[in-house]
């Protein structure tokens, strides 16, 4: 797409969804101009932007489905429709045309290869092909027209049929139909794949088409039992399902085949669901509907479903989180740790429930009942203390002075303000201090040193089984023998297995339990 | 993606979306003639944006892989 055409699809976009256009730039310029379509998740702030966006691609999908430029072919007879579509002026005349069409059944081009009497030594299948190469064509149809109104293929007709059904095998590309029409009567049609002439296996259901292939592969059970062990096991997906309680082989028992939509069970649905993210009722049939409310989903007695590209996108901004999560958290190992004078800036984690945290002079604070909690605060930004007066309160002020007219380049924080807390690191003596409304309270608790350790413990060696003080201690020889001795008694549970046992409302509990540190501080 | 229409209907759509009344469930039709379709002249500029939304998230997808 040119550039301008970029703009006007962003523009569109923006207008019809309700999104800012300069966000929708900037997230195009992230993430690619598809994402607008795909993957849009962190785009929609709001759930009308989301509804919206929903709304536009089920109804872009169903117009896709009955785009009369590049229609879905699904049966002899919507195939011929097309067909007398492109044929309209050539009906006094023999026209032999060939439709092109992608893995979906959908037409991409169409080429007319010959007009006047059908003879092999015009359809020539390097005419027929040639096209369909250039296309990337999955497969293709085959029509001819009889002026006479006859219907009845004629020998040659038979041959060329069966010539270019021979040669599409040779490149790959299936012949799935070759159909005789006429321009007196357009419901009247005749189908090589019908009546047999053409013996391909291939369907105009690309969904049952796959479900013969499966059926082909060896002619007996027993073949096909042989086959199977010798076969590597097909990995689904290269990325974790959304529920590990439902697999894609249930899904396509339960008559959903949208490689697109990944299964859900009721309970991550309505897990998903809570997070906002679009989630379907799945139908025997094959078909889907979005769910608008919880009611849809109590009430839906089938499967449901996440749209690939949504449970992706949901991913990637977990690991972004994540991401930067173990980043505060190394800041705050490096300051902990270093044996240069330091200082560190803390401020107040984001969200809602800490507004009454916020701004807030120490005395009021405690006056409400709350206390300077570590675990509300995040390292925002820790540098080597230069220039040290050996004043406290003087380097304290100091650095508040520059955390507000002059503060780093680096710095992402707000400027030094109520509730924040300066961390100094002098002589290797930790002290921590409540930005208060008038100058600073230190705060002796704020990180106790035993907390201190196992934080950056926690960080260095992700394991909570070692908080004893000690930064990188391994096991020793004989521990590590021992624990190996024991996992190899143990039958090693897997993930998915692991998730399943677990109960998913546990989840949301589990968030909310008070950290380890948390509790001694108390 | 098949038939999604089982809670949504084409005019249902068109109102979440443009928050304007269709008379008319064939999107074609839509398509071809909007203003034969709409109570409000102002209307046809939305669903002109819409379908112009539609036409280009479609050439996009053909472009960005190549193969359809």
């Amino acid at each position: 797409m040119a550039t301008t055409d970029e703009l006007r699809y962003i523009q569109a976009f923006s207008r019809v969804i309700g999104v800012k256009e300069d966000d929708a730039i900037e997230y195009v310029q992230r993430k690619g101009l598809n994402a607008l379509v795909d993957n849009a998740t962190q785009l929609l702030a709001t759930p009308v932007q989301r509804e919206k966006h929903q709304a536009f691609l089920d109804l872009y999908r169903m117009s896709r489905g009955i785009n009369t430029r590049n229609p879905v072919i699904n049966s002899p007879e919507s195939a011929s429709g097309f067909f007398h579509s492109v044929m309209d002026n050539i009906y006094d005349k023999e026209a032999f045309v060939v439709a092109f069409l992608n893995t979906k059944n959908r037409i991409i081009d169409h080429e007319v290869v010959s007009v006047g009497t059908i003879n092999s030594s015009l359809v020539h299948p390097r005419e027929v092909f040639r096209n369909a190469i250039i296309n990337k064509a999955n497969s293709v149809i085959l029509c001819h027209n009889h002026p006479s109104g006859d219907l009845t293929p004629s020998t040659e007709d038979i041959n060329i049929t069966r010539r270019l059904e021979e040669t599409g095998k040779l490149l790959g590309i299936k012949v799935l139909d070759h159909l005789i029409i006429n321009g007196i009567n357009h419901k009247e049609l005749y189908s090589f794949k019908a009546k047999g002439v053409l013996e391909t296996v291939e369907t105009y259901d690309i969904n049952a088409s796959q479900s013969i292939k499966e059926g082909e592969n060896g002619f007996t059970g027993t073949e096909r039992e042989q086959e199977s062990d010798f076969m590597i096991p097909i990995q689904e997906h290269t990325y974790p399902l959304p529920d590990p309680d439902i697999s894609i082989k249930d899904r396509n028992s339960y008559g959903y085949l949208d490689d697109e939509m990944l299964p859900l069970s009721r309970e991550r649905a309505a897990e998903l669901f809570e997070q906002d993210l679009p989630v379907y009722l799945l139908y025997e049939d094959d078909t889907e509907a979005v769910a608008l409310d919880h009611e849809d989903i109590d009430k839906h007695s089938g499967i449901f479903g996440i749209q690939r590209t949504d449970w992706i996108a949901l991913q990637d901004y977990e690991a972004m989180k994540d991401k930067e999560k173990s980043h505060v958290s190394e800041l705050e190992q490096r300051f902990l740790e270093t044996s240069t004078d330091s200082f560190a800036i803390y401020q107040l984690k984001g969200g809602e429930e800490l507004r009454d945290y916020r701004f807030e002079g120490l005395e009021r604070l405690q006056d409400t009942g709350l206390s300077v909690d570590h675990d509300n605060y995040e390292l925002i930004y820790t540098s080597p203390l230069t220039n040290f007066s050996g004043n406290q309160n003087h380097t304290l002020n100091k650095l508040y002075e520059q955390f507000n007219i002059n503060h780093p380049a680096d710095f992402k924080g707000h400027s030094l303000s109520v509730s924040d807390i300066i961390a100094l690191k002098v002589n290797d003596r930790l002290s921590f201090h409540y930005v208060d409304s008038f100058g600073f309270v230190e705060q002796p608790h704020f990180l106790l040193q035993s907390n201190y350790l196992e934080t950056a413990e926690k960080s260095v060696e992700q394991n909570y089984n070692q908080l004893d003080g000690i930064i990188n201690n391994k096991p020793t020889a004989t521990e590590l023998e021992q624990s190996i001795k024991g996992e190899r008694k143990e039958k090693k549970t897997s993930v998915v297995e692991k998730l399943k046992t677990k109960p998913f409302i546990e989840k949301d509990k589990q968030k909310k339990l008070p950290q380890v540190g948390t509790e001694k501080e108390r | 993606m098949a038939d999604k229409s089982k809670n949504m209907s084409i005019k249902n759509m068109i109102k979440t979306l443009l928050d304007i009344e269709v008379d008319t469930e064939d999107i074609s039709k839509l398509r071809e003639n909007p203003k034969e379709y709409i109570a409000k002249e102002e209307d046809a500029e939305k669903l002109k944006d819409l379908f112009l939304l539609m036409d280009l998230a479609e050439d996009q997808e053909v472009d960005e892989d190549g193969n359809y």
